[in-house]
């Protein structure tokens, strides 16, 4: 690779959005457990007004993704759901919020 | 056009997001029911009862607790346990022996309203870093330290009081704001 090519490489914006966090509900899951250490089922449902059903379908593709990481334990018999973000789910999260703050310098003006 | 305007709505939503998770790593701290039940405690010290005011500080902790678990959920903040619980016995050791020696050496300044100021600037400060300190919890802060004075105003016969007084009105204040700040951001839970 020539040093101008290589210049261009480390320049270029990484843009390439991984479609598993991009899904807004997903995006708003993996935001909300990155500022906590785990959560309630109850909690995320609350902090992003998303059904049972529809919670519950996000996470299970966020936990197959090796994103979030889920326990389930019964407090004498009620059943409760937590998740917590995995390392993995911790860079995804971390590297998508980059991206996003990315592309809204790109719509600055410059200088 | 059409595409700038997805744009736009996108970090719209970022931006409504991150106030979300905001709320969410400050969770703990805008529980605000359990501050005002501490400060109705303070302030039924204030008018006499130190039993009383442990009877209702402990049930406020607890219902408040149970409410916020029942119906928001439980989270666990990034917040360091160990600090949390360090900062809330050292400040009210101090503030207890500041209150002591209020009601017996009757200094021209109250100890305990500068000390609580103290504490809940730091408390402020850390507290609430992600979501943010509000006009009314400065102007609370404000008036618990301005109650240090006031022996110095004529109010030197109600001894140790007017510390409790303030301490407890500025709680319920901070409390009550804190909750609507919780409540307010926290979304309807749509039925499937």
């Amino acid at each position: 690779m020539t040093d101008a090519a290589s210049d261009q490489s480390e320049a270029a914006p990484d843009f390439d959005v991984d479609r598993l966090v991009h899904e807004p509900a997903r995006l708003g899951i993996l935001t909300v457990l990155s500022s906590v250490r785990s959560a309630e089922f109850l909690f995320l449902q609350s902090t992003l007004g998303l059904s049972k059903g529809n919670l519950s379908s996000h996470l299970g593709k966020l936990e197959q993704g090796g994103l979030v990481e889920i326990t389930k334990k019964f407090v004498g018999k009620k059943p409760q759901t937590s998740a917590s973000l995995t390392a993995a789910g911790w860079e995804a999260i971390g590297r998508y919020w980059r991206q996003l703050d990315q592309l809204r310098d790109l719509g600055r003006p410059a200088g | 056009m059409t595409r700038l305007v997805c744009m736009t709505n996108q970090l719209d939503k970022a931006a409504e997001l991150r106030r979300t998770a905001a709320v969410a790593a400050d969770y703990e701290v805008l529980q605000g029911l359990v501050t005002a039940t501490t400060g109705a405690g303070l302030l039924v010290w204030a008018f006499g009862s130190s039993t009383w005011a442990s009877i209702v500080i402990a049930l406020g902790v607890a219902v408040g607790v149970g409410y916020y678990q029942k119906r928001f959920g439980k989270a666990v903040s990034r917040h360091s346990a160990v600090l949390t619980i360090t900062y809330a016995l050292v400040s009210v050791l101090v503030c207890g022996t500041a209150y002591s020696i209020d009601r017996t050496l009757g200094l021209p300044v109250l100890l305990l309203p500068l000390f609580a100021a103290a504490f809940l600037a730091v408390g402020f400060r850390w507290g609430y870093r992600h979501v943010g300190v509000g006009p009314a919890h400065w102007a609370a802060l404000a008036l618990v330290a301005v109650t240090t004075l006031a022996p110095l105003v004529g109010l030197d016969a109600l001894g140790a009081r007017p510390g409790l007084f303030t301490l407890g009105v500025a709680l319920v204040v901070i409390g009550l704001v804190d909750h609507a700040r919780l409540v307010g951001s926290m979304k309807p839970v749509p039925r499937d």
